[in-house]
């Protein structure tokens, strides 16, 4: 197992293991205990670290903000497996058990190492990440201060992961109204300028949308030049397997007007994307 | 893309009466039969019941009330959605609207699609590129990451303090080992950072949380080697481990007096000695053999007068169990503590020997090493009363110990002379 989390995190970040020995043995009790909340967390952090290198930040800093990501959801190795996954409403008792998490991380990492400073910097999203821009997220705190930057960015990599993901008992969103939705939460809920980074550098429509045309065809977004406008990427025709540059002056009258479920067409992005790329 | 300014649905509806909204077609059917497009990305509420998969909101009434009421509470299943997708739609949500009889007047029709049956499954999904152009000012991307490196020791150290602090008024969570484990670690940190006033803040708050990290010997020597105090320091530095026992305390100080953490160990119990005399007091009287070799060279300037009595039992104690190390220590306390008392009385067991060998039950040979120790402890304790207690004792004396009272005498002669 040791060798394939190695792996995983290598491809999100480039760190060696010693000097991070405490958080890989951190992030493997998280693999060994809930494969979904390992697998969301290798997701966050490649968001979160995505946006870091959108702005540049150095190379320790994106560690640091990887491993942030990566161990947000620590404190859930201390909800029930049966809590973590149920598809029916909390108990109140549930909730409250639920909503310990955040407080519950830096409490499971003093269980397997003790905390230095620099790891207690990189647990800081694990307490922070629910508490809002605002701090009127949870857990409350009633001695305000500003939420660190890499909590704000995971707190936006966490919620587009978790709106883009199917549930058992609810369909995930569709990248672009995820998007549009969070934006409701500008200054607010989320870092106004660490969203806006975010949601502009995906793009309206994300790499891999399937949209639908004005022109009733199904094509999806392969790519976004320095020249796209935020909703004019370079999309690829489903049937017709030719690139269009929605940003060329000759495809002005083209429009996307909607997104769609590949699954509904039976379409499968992954191979579209991959069969581009080659 | 539009981002929405408009969240005021009633204000559009007075003006424009709708009875159908079909949010996949972007298409609205008004009072009036006249059919136009929207642009869902104006009305966030309409856009969130997309995203929900209901693909058209049938509206039945005319009143206002009722037409806020609905649009204020799918507006706050929003924020919910947005605060935490994970888990809000476990919540019961009430997506239509019923007006005091009952009855339907506004209706949210779902997109017939089955629901995910298989228990959740995930893989890796593709997670896109982020490579569109970034449109922001680059004077707010500097302003991110200069916030990131001028977050300091004291910014991360006082935000782990809210934290704590926000522990301890949580409910649901108890005093437990790991929260022990992670104060003591934050502390420790703290004075690893020269942060003694933080270190102090937070063991003072939550002392009655560091019981396990006493136990913890890795963790309690961290704590002790990672700050050393100056002089005027010390009196803060020692509240932080104003919860440690003192029994944990004396057993550290004898197995780690040569490690790291060795000076501020010496610090520390001196320190301890001199603000907790009694407590240390009472507890070497009762302590192991050991223990008391080690804790009485501490407790030398303290012992009194009212010390006397508990001090004679413990040498009677040392003599009665042949400690002949422990016997030359109390009798140094017992000079220290009451001079005329303890000649008179040491000055007593010399002259009556079948006292002290009914106290031992044992041997002359044992008698007279005993006896050699009380001496050796009186040699170590030179006084005002020393030299005159060697002469009233000389002529009660004979043979090896005469001889060495002797040379006691000769000494201390010397050294007046001097």
């Amino acid at each position: 197992m040791k060798a394939r989390l190695i792996n995983d995190v290598s491809g999100i970040i480039n760190c060696e293991y010693s000097p991070f020995e405490a958080e890989f043995e951190a992030l493997a009790e998280i693999k060994e205990y809930d494969e979904y909340t390992y697998l969301h967390s290798l997701n966050v952090a490649r968001l979160s670290v995505g946006l870091g290198k959108r702005l540049e930040f150095n190379n320790e800093m994106i560690v640091d903000l990887g491993w942030a990501a990566l161990l947000h959801d620590l404190g859930k190795l201390k909800v029930p497996i049966d809590i973590l996954n149920k598809a029916t409403k909390f108990s109140p008792e549930e909730k409250a058990i639920m909503l310990s998490h955040p407080l519950e991380s830096l409490a499971v990492f003093s269980e397997l190492q003790s905390v230095s400073l620099d790891r207690l910097r990189r647990l800081s999203a694990a307490f922070e990440h629910h508490q809002r821009f605002d701090l009127k997220g949870y857990p409350i705190v009633h001695k305000k201060h500003s939420i660190h930057p890499y909590s704000r960015i995971v707190a936006i990599a966490d919620t587009f992961d978790a709106m883009t993901t199917d549930r058992i008992y609810q369909r995930r969103t569709l990248p672009d109204v995820a998007l549009k939705i969070m934006a409701q939460g500008f200054g607010s809920v989320f870092d106004p300028i660490l969203l806006q980074a975010f949601i502009t550098s995906l793009g309206a429509y994300p790499v891999g949308t399937l949209v639908r045309l004005n022109d009733e065809r199904l094509a999806v977004v392969m790519n976004y030049h320095d020249k796209s406008e935020l909703d004019r990427p370079i999309v690829m025709g489903v049937e017709y397997q030719k690139e269009i540059d929605l940003s060329k002056t000759e495809n002005k009258e083209i429009k996307i007007v909607s997104s769609e479920f590949p699954e509904d067409y039976d379409i499968n992005i992954d191979e579209v994307l991959e069969s581009n790329a080659r | 893309m539009a981002l929405s300014l408009k969240n005021r649905f009633l204000d559009f509806w007075q003006d424009n009466p709708a009875i159908s909204l079909k949010l996949s077609e972007e298409t609205v059917i008004f009072k009036n039969g006249k059919t136009e497009s929207f642009c869902i990305d104006e009305w966030p509420i309409f856009l969130f019941l997309k995203g929900e998969q209901f693909s058209e909101i049938i509206f039945r009434t005319d009143q206002a009330r009722l037409i806020d009421e609905w649009s204020q509470r799918i507006d706050h299943y929003q924020q919910l959605y947005i605060e935490d997708p994970e888990y809000a739609g476990l919540e019961e949500r009430e997506w239509n609207e019923y007006d005091d009889g009952g009855n339907l007047v506004i209706e949210c029709k779902s997109l017939e699609i089955s629901a995910q049956k298989k228990p959740r499954k995930r893989k890796m999904i593709h997670v896109p590129p982020m490579e569109a152009p970034l449109r922001i000012d680059p004077a707010a991307i500097l302003a991110i990451k200069k916030e990131i490196e001028e977050q300091n020791t004291q910014a991360t150290l006082q935000r782990m303090i809210s934290i704590l602090n926000e522990f301890r008024r949580d409910s649901i969570s108890e005093v437990s080992v790991k929260w022990s484990l992670l104060v003591g670690d934050i502390i420790a940190t703290s004075l690893e950072n020269g942060a003694l006033d933080i270190a102090r803040q937070i063991a003072e708050d939550h002392r009655d949380k560091l019981s396990s990290v006493w136990l913890d010997t890795s963790r309690r020597l961290r704590l002790l080697s990672a700050y050393d105090p100056k002089a005027n320091e010390i009196a803060d530095w020692a509240r932080v481990f104003e919860s440690c026992p003192l029994d944990t305390l004396v057993h550290t100080l004898e197995k780690n007096l040569s490690s790291s953490a060795g000076p501020q160990l010496i610090k520390l119990m001196s320190f301890r000695t001199k603000t907790h005399t009694e407590e240390l007091i009472q507890y070497t009287l009762l302590a192991e053999v050991k223990m008391q070799k080690l804790m009485l060279q501490w407790l030398s300037p303290y012992w009194q007068p009212k010390h006397y009595t508990l001090l004679f039992k413990a040498l009677l104690t040392s003599l009665k169990n042949e400690e002949l190390e422990m016997i030359p220590l109390w009798v140094s306390a017992l000079i220290r503590s009451s001079p005329g008392e303890a000649f008179s009385n040491i000055e007593t067991i010399f002259q009556t020997k079948s006292f002290l060998n009914r106290l031992v039950g044992r041997s002359s040979q044992f008698t007279g090493r005993s006896l050699k120790s009380l001496l050796g402890g009186i040699e170590e304790n030179v006084t005002v009363g020393s030299l005159s207690f060697l002469k009233r004792l000389r002529p009660k004396i004979e043979g090896d110990l005469a001889d060495h009272v002797e040379k006691m005498i000769n000494s201390l002669h010397r050294r007046s002379e001097k």
